[in-house]
Parts: C-alpha cells; structure tokens; sequence
C-alpha cells in the first residue's frame, strides 16, 4: 500500500511539473514584467523537494533541468545537472534542517530562480561568449527572485494537500 | 566526512551525474539528432496540445463575449458619429444654398450698385393659400419698411404690406391689393401688376391698363418701370402669356406668368432703398 502511494505521488509529481512546462510555454500564460517571467518547473522542483526526501528530489530536479534545457534550447543536461544537485542539497535540508512551510517554499524558489539565471549568465557570457537570460536579469535581479517565489505558492499548497493525502499518518505507523 | 564519500548517497550522485554528463556529450558531439531531446519532446508534446486547445477555446470564449461588448460600443460610437455628420451634412447645405443665394445676388448686385437688399427666409404661408401671401424672418429692425419690393433671383414677386420688429407680411404679385407699375421691355408699353382671384392659383397674374392698340405679344418680357418711385425700374417681373379682353371693365389685360414659382419660395430679398427712391418720374 505504501509503495502504490508512493508510485501515485511520484505520478502526480510528474504530471505536475509536465503541466507547469505546459503553462510556462502557453502563449497566454507570457505573464511578464519588465521582461521576466517566472520559470515555473522551477517553483515546481522546489516545493516536491520540500515533503520528498533528497534522491526524489534531485530526481525530479533533474526532470525540471530537462525541461528547461529542452525550452531554452541550450545543452541538454546543463541545467539537468544544476538542478539535480540543488535538488538533492534542498532534500536533505527539508527532510532534516528547515520546516516546510509556504515562506520557505516562496524564498527557496526565488533563490533558486536567482542562482539558475546567475549560472546561465556566467556561462553564456564568460564560456560561449553571449548573453543568454542574463541581460534582462542584470538589471532586474529583485523581478526575478519576486516573479518566482509568488509563482510558487499555489504549486506549494497544492504538493501539500498531495503529500497530506498521499502519505500514511504517523498515528497509523506507530500503532502497527 | 569519509563516511559521507562511502555512503549510497554518494554513489547514486555520481552515477547520475555521468549519466547526464553522458547525456551532454551526445548532445554536444550531435545536435542535428538529439535521440534524449526527441524522447522527453515525445512525452511532454500530448500535455502542451492539451493545455493549449484548451486555452484556444477559453480565450475565444472569452474574446467572443469581450468582442460582443467592443462592437457594441463600437455601434454606439458610430451612430453618434453619424448623427453628428447629419448635422453636418443639414449645415453643409444650408451653407451651400445661402451661398448659392448670395452668389446670384451678388451679381445682381454688381449690376444694381444702387440697390440695398436685406436676405430673409419665408417661415410661414399665407392659410387660405390663394395668392401665395407669405411670412418672412426680419422687420423693421432690419430696415425694412411698408411697400417694399420683395424679389428672388429669378425676379419681383410681391411687396411688404405689413411690418414687425421682427418679421413682415409680404403679399405676392399674384394679389388683386397688389399693384406695380411695369412695361413691357421691347414694346415699352406700361400697365399694372395686379392679381386675379381666377387665374392666381395657376401661378398667373394680370398686366391691366395696357392700351388697346397695343403690339405686345406672348412671350414679352415684363419689367418694373419705377416711375412711380416706390420700386426701382427694370427689376423683371414674368413673361406675357396671352393677351386678352375683360368685357367687366371693357379693356385689355395681358396675362403674365411670373419667372418665380411663388409656391416654391423659400429665400427673399428685400430691397430697402434705391436710388431715385420716393421721387416720381414723370415723362
């Protein structure tokens, strides 16, 4: 029984961050200001990350890094392996150092938002030799951060209420 | 520390990092044919349709009912727009008949250098409408004044006999009250304007006093002949149409057909002084 949750939540995930990427390449959903537009698979990655444990969470880091490489038109695997990494450091913090609330949710979204166009920039620019995302993200780093975290508070709420209904209760455990 | 580089946690890291770093050199070494893009494309294409097809047909949902609301408003302006042209277009030819009017006064005017006119609009009609008597828009505080001669362009229609500070009565030459002394131009033999019951309704009017030897002819051309001083001479009244006898009065009279429609009058001019006004001539 644990197992057919733990496959249904891992679906639902996955159809999740599936249908954010779908949102996010939507025409109607360009919402955007002063050029920034919130990367949603991202805001995706970090609230699963919050009620998963670290190799769930990079796994699905790595989805999202697909994703966006996929969108971005850049490497395949680039961003894969950045988010891969900040997945499985953001379990381990979740799973043992920071409690899980919207608050934690909207800040790491926007520091990962941050740190993903600071990675992008420092590549394109100093690698390949062009600005990729960055140049709208030099003046415009608090829209970024901003667009991000209020991306990220519906998806928070509704991996919560999965996590909740998927998940066996503590009480139950302890009792058999 | 060393605990940490031993542990499964490590392993499944570094294992899923050269699978990606595998990944990127595939990517990198052939870009035309990227098999792991075209696979994770694959999988995500049926959720991007769907998203989409369902945002197509909110949004035109949504814009059918937003376009219902802007034609609307659209209509509303457009209607408001026209009837603002039609005002337009009412003034346009108001303008364009006044200036019509004053462009044949004008030149009557040149050839008339003596005469002062005063421009007036017929508001009202006579009611019994037998000698088409009318009602026009200045008085006396235009200068206008009893005995007037009321004239259009096509000539000499009638005379003021009554007079307001704001409006006048004219009665038309079709009136029996109304007499003018006129001439034939090419024969010079005169007579007087004055109207008929019997023969008003027909736009007809009657040149009395004409001598019975007289060389006048249909088609003459008639005319004022201001000896009298109160019109001024050579304003053209009407064409002769026939020449007949009235055994009542046991003279001729010449049947005269005025050049102006009086049913159709709508703009005058009256003519308020002349030169050689008030004095008579006599030959």
């Amino acid at each position: 029984m644990n197992n057919v949750c733990k496959i249904f939540r891992y679906l639902i995930y996955t159809l999740e961050i599936y249908m954010l990427y779908s949102l996010q390449q939507a025409s109607i959903f360009s919402f955007s200001c002063l050029g920034i537009a919130p990367v949603l698979v991202i805001a995706g990655f970090i609230c699963i990350s919050h009620f998963e444990n670290e190799f769930t969470s990079m796994a699905f880091g790595i989805l999202s890094g697909f994703l966006i490489d996929l969108s971005f038109g850049s490497v395949l695997g680039a961003n894969a392996f950045i988010l891969g990494i900040m997945g499985y450091i953001l379990g381990i913090l979740f799973s043992y150092y920071i409690k899980a609330n919207f608050l934690s949710a909207m800040f790491f979204s926007s520091i990962a938002s941050l740190a993903m166009t600071f990675v992008n920039f420092y590549i394109h620019q100093f690698i390949e030799g062009f600005l990729f995302m960055g140049l709208a993200g030099e003046s415009h780093w608090n829209l970024i951060g901003m667009c991000a975290g209020l991306a990220s508070l519906p998806v928070y709420l509704f991996n919560r209420s999965i996590s909740y209904l998927t998940r066996e209760k503590r009480n139950e455990t302890k009792q058999s | 520390m060393k605990g940490f580089f031993k542990s499964t946690a490590f392993k499944v890291v570094v294992i899923v990092s050269m699978g990606i770093g595998i990944i990127m050199l595939c990517t990198s070494f052939s870009p035309e044919r990227n098999v792991f893009a075209e696979a994770l494309s694959r999988t995500v294409l049926p959720f991007q349709k769907s998203v989409q097809s369902i945002i197509n047909v909110s949004t035109d949902f949504y814009y059918q009912f937003k376009r219902k609301e802007e034609l609307a408003q659209e209509i509303d302006s457009l209607k408001s727009e026209i009837s603002e042209l039609r005002d337009k277009i009412i003034d346009y030819n108001e303008i364009k008949r006044e200036n019509a009017r004053f462009a044949k006064y004008y030149d009557f005017k040149k050839e008339n250098n003596t005469l002062k006119f005063v421009p007036a609009s017929v508001v009202g009609v006579d009611s019994t409408g037998y000698f088409q008597s009318f009602t026009i828009d200045k008085g006396s505080d235009s200068g206008i004044s009893k005995n007037d001669i009321v004239i259009t362009e096509n000539g000499a229609i009638g005379c003021v006999c009554a007079v307001n500070a704001v409006c006048s009565k004219v009665k038309s030459i079709l009136s029996p009250e109304v007499k003018i002394g006129a001439a034939d131009i090419e024969t010079s033999e005169s007579g007087v304007i004055s109207g008929n019951t019997q023969i008003a309704q027909k736009n007809l009017t009657r040149m009395t006093f004409i001598p019975a030897q007289n060389s006048m002819k249909a088609g003459d051309i008639i005319a004022t002949t201001g000896m009298s001083g109160m019109y001024p001479k050579n304003l053209k009244i009407g064409k002769v149409k026939s020449i007949e006898y009235d055994d009542h009065e046991s003279s001729h009279y010449a049947v005269i057909e005025p050049f102006e429609t009086l049913k159709t009058v709508r703009d005058v001019f009256i003519i308020t002084d002349f030169q050689g006004k008030g004095s008579m001539v006599i030959s």
